[in-house]
């Protein structure tokens, strides 16, 4: 203990919070490897200058011995350890550069990047600790804790290339900002390259929307109307008619929403890193494009309202002298967006952010306790709103609904004045369209495999689109072989439903699903099954020559005994469309490396082991079988992914309970309450699709 | 022709002094990114959440940061000699002060 009676490594009472210590060293460090970057450009350029290179053929030996110390500043470990920019690029330079990212490019810049990382990722678990299961924030810790700097330097630009991993890395808003740093340190290159381009095309809503859509202008009227556009891409514009009698408009922009794909819509993480910086992205430029589709006239007064990215969308259309001239942008709101100081185009435009600093989208440096000061305290054109929420928990304080709900409750004198700077937009709508907003420059997310026709099923939570699709999942199916008696007593009393033999034993399936980007949103999964005959006519070795079987052909399937899902959404879908018997619950998985987890306290289920060497094998596509009333349902799945077949030796399940209901018990009568698998089908990463259940008479 | 080559040659002679002016500009900069670092490595000491690598990994790059500077400067002076070689009549070329 010091004399000043605290001890070293803890706080001193009344200092600074830690994760802000770590959040401002964390910012220190990026702006030095910016310097560093900037540095080991300009020695570059030194090095490639034409002059130097004239004057070292006047005078070889002393130029030779010049440009020998510049590439030994340029390249020598310790020191710059290598080109780290854009600086233009001759013949040394263009091949020092290829030399270096060959070797993995770990200079010094991207070295000190890494660490600005690090620290950025410890202050963020500091302040939320949940984050650290979420996909992306695992994806990102694994690859940072490689041996070496340079292997996790390597492992970063991997991962940083990897679209399908940019869906799981969506997640980490309060991380978005450093990446994007990183990202540029690391690939020597701005982020903002590529051709931006942007649709819209106008869609009709669904029946059920169409009833939720507010039909009087009102500031919570938008916002639910934002919510329920539910971030697939979709914009609205209203016509309403206000209190004077002239028709104005009001266009609504929709956010994010991790672990959602996001279509062939521009608000994909990659767009929505632009919006924070650029007032030209492929969103705004789709804006634009679905308000010329909607016939606006030039000089009509135009309110604009966001959420997340929608919010700093609007926010750069208000900036954009272009669009200001063509329209008068009356209004722009942005609700749970990173507003900054944002100057718009048109000094009458009247701005308002609305910000929970628990946010981390809006605020992601969070613990701000005072609300940001205006730069004039007179300027009656913004409207800033930053309060502390209930809740911590994020993305949940990121939510509209949350946001609506606190405006309606914690919020009223705001939501107030918010509806009072709104007058003139308050009055009947006559008009609602929406537009899907289109990137051009991308194939949709999936595409071709998840590039399906689509139709809506009627659920108890609203629509929802058939086939389900996966766009980014982990699976591991443990297949035990099970005494066919045992799988028997737990299938519905049907005699024509009777396990599939394996010479004297019938197979269990414990399947373990981490599905992080789906079109029901993001959930884990765990499910128990038993392969079946064929429900007609079954033959000895169907489950044999089925496994030959396109699985569209297929007589046999998985009967689901038990299913566990961590959403609700998931959970009605389970229910209502492929009449599985499911139960929600708390689970987790990691399932994407060689140590598998899967963990769930309410079921006391523990699966957690070694995979070990493994052979490709064909996808696993399978048929489900379900019952809703005195019916079967059978759904198919398509999957598309690298399935390998391991040894189940090292992979052990384990029941912390006494319960016998849900899965418990059946797990003990069919014998693997504490068993190893036979084998196990692993895939850390596939996509798939589930079509709704077709009903047998059976 | 003689007046114009000569022209050219204290333009070339002028960007190398520019180029040995930006070079040491640069060290002190990487000694200063190396201070910085260092500073860096204090405040963690105070802050119980800070990660365990996050000293050696610092100190390493800090380092680094010190070895670059120095390795800057001395391609500065290897330039330097180059510039009086190339331009010998200009006088005592100490180059600009960093």
């Amino acid at each position: 203990m010091r004399a000043d009676g605290t001890e070293p490594g803890r706080p001193v009472p009344g200092g600074p919070h830690p994760g802000n210590v770590l959040r401002d060293c964390a910012r220190d460090v990026l702006e030095i490897a910016e310097g560093i970057r900037a540095v080991s450009e300009r020695t570059a350029t030194t090095l490639s200058a034409p002059d130097l290179t004239a004057a070292t053929r006047r005078h070889p030996r002393t130029g030779l011995a010049g440009c020998w110390a510049l590439l030994r500043a340029l390249t020598a470990k310790p020191g710059l350890g290598g080109s780290a920019g854009t600086a233009p690029r001759g013949g040394l330079t263009r091949a020092l550069g290829l030399a270096g990212r060959a070797r993995g490019g770990a200079n010094l810049a991207a070295l000190v990047a890494l660490t600005s990382l690090r620290l950025r990722i410890a202050a963020v678990l500091a302040d939320h600790p949940e984050l650290a299961r979420t996909p992306g924030m695992r994806l990102l810790t694994r690859a940072l804790t490689a041996d070496r700097d340079e292997d996790a330097v390597r492992a970063l630009r991997v991962l940083l290339r990897d679209r399908t991993a940019q869906r799981a890395l969506s997640g980490l808003a309060p991380l978005i900002s450093e990446l994007l740093s990183v990202c540029a340190l690391l690939d020597g290159r701005s982020e903002s390259g590529g051709t931006l381009e942007g649709g819209a095309e106008a869609v009709d809503l669904t029946d059920q929307r169409r009833r939720i859509i507010a039909t009087e202008g009102s500031l919570l009227g938008f916002l639910r109307n934002i919510e329920a556009l539910s971030t697939d891409g979709r914009i609205l514009v209203q016509n309403v008619r206000g209190p004077d009698g002239v028709v104005r408009y009001v266009v609504q922009a929709p956010g994010t929403a991790p672990g959602r794909p996001r279509h062939d819509a521009p608000q994909d993480l990659m767009g929505a890193w632009r919006d924070l910086r650029a007032t030209d992205s492929p969103y705004t430029r789709s804006l634009v494009r679905a308000l010329a589709a909607h016939g606006i006239p030039r000089g009509a007064e135009l309110a604009l309202i966001g959420h997340s990215e929608g919010g700093n969308a609007v926010l750069n259309l208000a900036q954009d002298e272009d669009f200001c001239r063509t329209y008068r942008v009356t209004h722009a709101i942005a609700v749970g967006s990173p507003a900054g100081d944002r100057k718009p185009a048109d000094p009458r435009t009247w701005i308002a952010t609305v910000t929970n600093q628990y946010d981390l989208v809006a605020a992601p440096d969070g613990h701000r306790t005072e609300p940001a000061a205006p730069a004039d305290p007179a300027d009656t054109t913004r409207y800033h709103v930053e309060y502390a929420g209930p809740t911590r928990e994020f993305p949940l304080c990121h939510r509209l609904r949350e946001y609506i709900e606190h405006l309606r409750t914690l919020l009223p004198v705001a939501r107030a004045d918010l509806d009072e700077a709104l007058a003139p937009y308050r009055g009947p709508v006559v008009r609602t369209q929406a537009y899907r907003l289109k990137d051009h420059a991308h194939p949709p997310a999936g595409h071709p495999f998840l590039t399906l026709a689509t139709a809506p099923v009627r659920t108890t939570v609203g629509p929802v689109d058939v086939p389900v699709r996966y766009y980014d999942s982990a699976a591991a199916h443990l297949c035990f072989p099970v005494d066919p008696a045992a799988a028997r007593s737990l299938l519905p009393d049907a005699h024509w439903l009777t396990p599939s033999r394996l010479g004297p034993r019938a197979l269990a399936v414990l399947s373990l699903h981490e599905h992080r980007c789906t079109t029901i949103g993001p959930y884990t999964e765990i499910a128990l099954s038993v392969l079946v005959d064929d429900l007609w006519r079954p033959r000895p070795y169907d489950a044999v020559t089925d496994l030959l079987r396109r699985v569209d052909l297929r007589r046999t399937g998985r009967y689901v005994l038990s299913l566990a899902v961590t959403t609700e959404a998931a959970r009605v879908v389970a229910q209502e469309v492929w009449g599985q018997p499911v139960l929600r619950m708390r689970a987790e998985a990691d399932l994407t490396g060689r140590e598998i987890r899967a963990r769930s306290e309410d079921l006391g289920l523990v699966v957690e082991g070694r995979l070990g060497p493994g052979v490709r094998c064909p996808d696993a596509d399978r048929a489900l079988y379900g019952r809703r009333g005195t019916g079967t349902v059978r759904t198919l799945v398509r999957a598309h992914g690298r399935l390998r077949l391991h040894p189940g030796a090292g992979v052990r399940v384990r029941l912390d309970t006494a319960a016998a209901e849900p899965l418990a018990g059946q797990l003990r009568r069919l014998g693997i309450d504490a068993a190893r698998p036979l084998f196990v089908l692993a895939c850390p990463q596939f996509m798939a699709h589930r079509g709704g259940g077709a009903e047998l008479a059976r | 022709m003689v007046t114009e080559s000569a022209r050219a040659s204290a333009a070339h002679a002028d960007e190398l002094l520019a180029h040995i002016g930006r070079l040491r500009a640069d060290a002190d900069l990487m000694d200063g990114y190396a201070r910085r670092l260092r500073a860096t490595v204090t405040t963690l000491d105070g802050c119980p959440t800070a990660p365990e690598w996050g000293r050696p990994a610092l100190e390493r790059q800090a380092a680094a940061c010190a070895s670059a500077a120095v390795r800057l400067r001395t391609a500065a002076e290897a330039l330097l000699a180059h510039a009086r070689v190339d331009r010998p009549t200009r006088g005592a070329m100490s180059g600009p002060s960093s």
